[in-house]
């Protein structure tokens, strides 16, 4: 199993990608925190491997080899935006939230969907539609019903439908 | 050989979504994800095997970096179609005869079921105990956000599973 420097230094810069995630999220740098810090994160991995590349001298004699190296760094990144998912998952949020719940009695379902996220299940849903659905032309909202937008919405939901076929749509959480 | 390992690659991506695709169809209790993994791991295993029988000169890296490349790809595509709730709102929509449905039906039909159906995870993962009036969360529970909360403050990561806050 032999392996290229040029390989070698890719595997570095994806690595080097969560010291970067951690630095980026310091007040200093005024980054967002999840996608803005992903995408800056990943793209000083990607510096750090290139820098690294011209610094050491690495001969490039093979272009496949930096092929190998971006494919390699995409997965890096990729594996950081799993790794995000901790930060706003659905079940972890309503974990957090139960673990912040400083009442001796149990919760009920109830209380628990208004704590939600510290807004609340129905804003949850107010979110998906104004921050998602309704910005990318999916679906319109109109005195408290919601449709799908002919064409691309109703496209888009039956594009979902097969893909629901396939993929055995009844194994969704 | 450069190119032929990268369709090695190629190719172990395409019998991954196979496979995967008759795991999804067996009747077994294991989620989408663990499936995922399991069939991602057999193909790579039995097309590196084969590639370093089949080709001349076979790079490991070549093979494994395209796949990998691939399988995440695919891997964000699924993890959006089998966790998202905005899916499963459009696919709510899709099943009605006009295409609608009032804000009220699909918080009860598509945000609370969702809710629910995680509850019943984290009950059935002992992450969560029901008791007669309510639910609190298990040592099991405290321990996992505990160590989640670590990686959080390591990493600063403060998402709230908002997109607008």
């Amino acid at each position: 199993m032999k392996m290229d420097i040029v390989i070698f230094l890719s595997i570095i810069g994806g690595f080097s990608i969560i010291p970067f995630m951690m630095i980026f999220s310091k007040k200093i740098f005024r980054i967002d925190p999840g996608l803005h810090q992903i995408i800056f994160s990943g793209f000083a991995g990607f510096s750090i491997w290139i820098i690294l590349l011209i610094f050491l001298s690495v001969p490039i004699r093979n272009v496949w080899d930096i092929i190998c190296g971006i494919l390699i760094m995409f997965c890096a990144l990729w594996s950081v935006y799993w790794l995000s998912n901790l930060g706003g998952g659905f079940r972890i949020n309503m974990l957090t939230d139960l673990s912040e719940y400083k009442n001796e009695d149990p919760i009920s379902v109830d209380k628990w969907m208004e704590l939600y996220g510290g807004l609340g299940l129905d804003a949850f849903l107010e979110d998906r539609l104004r921050s998602i659905l309704i910005p990318l032309g999916i679906v319109q909202e109109k005195d408290g019903e919601v449709r799908l937008i002919k064409p691309i919405g109703v496209y888009f939901s039956y594009m979902l439908e097969l893909f629901s076929i396939i993929f055995q749509g009844n194994r969704r959480d | 050989m450069a190119p032929e390992s990268f369709i090695i690659g190629l190719l172990s991506f395409g019998l991954h979504l196979i496979f995967f695709l008759l795991l999804l169809r067996i009747k077994i209790t294991l989620g989408w994800l663990v499936l995922e993994v399991l069939s991602g791991i057999i193909v790579l295993g039995i097309s590196i095997y084969m590639g370093f029988n089949l080709v001349q000169n076979f790079s490991i890296w070549y093979a494994i970096s395209f796949f990998m490349f691939l399988w995440f790809c695919f891997f964000f595509v699924s993890g959006i179609f089998y966790v998202s709730v905005s899916v499963g709102i459009i696919l709510f929509l899709n099943k009605q005869p006009e295409k609608s449905s009032t804000i009220d039906v699909l918080y009860q039909e598509c945000v609370r079921s969702s809710f629910l159906q995680r509850v019943d995870f984290l009950i059935r993962s002992g992450l969560v105990e029901e008791k007669k009036r309510g639910y609190v969360i298990s040592g099991r529970g405290i321990s996992s956000i505990k160590r989640i909360q670590r990686i959080r403050k390591i990493l600063g990561l403060k998402i709230a599973g908002f997109y607008s806050k």
